[in-house]
This record gives structure tokens, sequence and C-alpha cells, in this order.
């Protein structure tokens, strides 16, 4: 099987929610990278990015986040990633990325903190 | 002894997390997780850059249990490239002035206990060994 990433949109109070499900390795990245350049060349500076249903994430992933990150910042806007599986938080760990983001265990707790300002 | 070849195509990268996963069903979550993090990273690099002419070769990943100690060699007919003389990535620095890069062989290198890698005829072999939980 060639393709196990699923990627999903929606749109809370303002906020651009991207869930990605299943495997966000070297062969997906690309894939998801697109959707969010996407969103943020239509004008989307709240992203929120749900692994909070991520299976497996390689230093791929990683790229593809920490080239949001830096588009975010420089565009004077703000990205938040929910997840709470140990594997995943893992990973962001040993590439020392739990400094650089913004992580909330569930969507709502990201959700909120938008609310309450960048 | 398990042992799997594929093309070296980034589609592969799942048959061989799938691949790992039922070779180490025994091992735990943990070693699961490891196995199947440094081998993705490594299987990765050789996709993306062992090939720059454009014909993808093969990469052949064997996975052997023993005891006290999970071994895995990967074996690939890409250009010789020791993934080991990359230069540590640089973490303690903010986000905007990190390179994108460097990653993958740093996670090799945390997650496994050794790797070592040799140019082998026409082939790069990389090996990497995990000690296995309760084992000394």
């Amino acid at each position: 099987m060639s393709d196990r990433v699923e990627i999903l949109e929606r749109r809370a109070g303002g906020v651009d929610i991207i869930t990605v499900k299943g495997r966000l390795d070297a062969g997906s990245s690309e894939r998801v990278e697109e959707r969010i350049n996407h969103l943020l060349d239509a004008g989307g500076r709240s992203l929120l990015v749900s692994l909070c249903d991520l299976d497996y994430i390689s230093s791929s992933g990683l790229r593809v986040l920490l080239a949001t990150l830096k588009r975010l910042k420089r565009d004077g806007g703000a990205l938040r990633i929910a997840c709470a599986q140990p594997q995943i938080l893992e990973v962001f760990t040993m590439a020392g990325f739990h400094r650089i983001f913004s992580i909330f265990p569930d969507e709502a707790a990201a959700l909120d903190e938008f609310a309450a300002g960048p | 002894m398990a042992e799997l070849t594929v093309r070296a195509k980034l589609p592969a990268l799942a048959a061989i997390a799938d691949f790992l996963e039922e070779t180490l069903a025994e091992s735990g979550d943990e070693m699961v997780f490891a196995v199947q993090l440094a081998v993705d990273e490594a299987c990765s690099n050789t996709i993306l850059y062992g090939y720059p002419d454009g014909e993808a070769g093969t990469i052949t990943v064997t996975c052997t249990v023993d005891d006290d100690v999970v071994s895995v060699i990967i074996t690939d007919d890409g250009v010789a490239f020791d993934p080991l003389s990359a230069p540590p990535p640089l973490l303690d620095i903010p986000a905007e002035e990190r390179p994108i890069g460097g990653l993958g062989v740093h996670f090799i290198r945390t997650v496994m206990d050794s790797v070592s890698y040799a140019r082998t005829g026409d082939r790069n072999v990389l090996s990497m060994e995990k000690r296995r939980a309760g084992s000394s």
C-alpha cells in the first residue's frame, strides 16, 4: 500500500484546522506541505495542526512543520499543534522541537489558546 | 532472521514499517517504534538522495531478533554515502535560524545503541543494533 496518510481540513472560529492521520513520512510529507501552503496562500494566519490520530512521524514530517512555523512567524501568524501520542511527542523531543512549538494535548485546548490571543 | 527487499521508491517506506512491526511483534512497542524510526530515516535518505540519475535500485532490510539484542542491516545499491559522516544538528537555536535537515541521522543515533557504515562492493551497508529491555 503506497499511501497511508489522511488529511482533513476544517475551520473553527477563524482558525484553520488541518488533521493529519496515519503516517507522516518522506512519502507523504510533500502532500501535507502542499495542503498547508494552500491554506496559507489563501491568507490563513491561525493554523492548528492536529496530530491526535497520527501513528508515525519522521524527520520529513517535522521539516514540514518547521517550514510552516517559520512562514507563519514571518507573516505574523500562529501555529499550534494538538497531540497527545507519546511516541509522536518523543520524536518532537528528540529533535528539540518541544521547545519551539506550542503543543497542546487536544484540539480544544489549542483552540482556547487561539481565542486567548496570538 | 527476516529479510525484505524493496524497490527504492517512497511507497516502500510503509511496507518496510509493516515488515518490522511483524518481525518485532514479540519485542515490545518501544522496540518497534525505535527500529521503525531508525530504518525509515535511513531508507528515506537512500530513496531521496541515493539515486541521483533517477533509476531507483533496491534496498534490502534484514532484521534479527536475538535474546538480548535486535540487529538490523540495511543495504542499498545507491551512490556511496556514509550517513554517519553528517554533522550533528543544532538543537538549541531558535526556530527561525534552524537549518532544515540533519535530523534523520540524529534520530538513528538516538534510538539505536550502535550504528556503523561500510561500503561493500557496490552496496552501502548500514548496521544497527538495539539492546532488548531487560538485557544488559
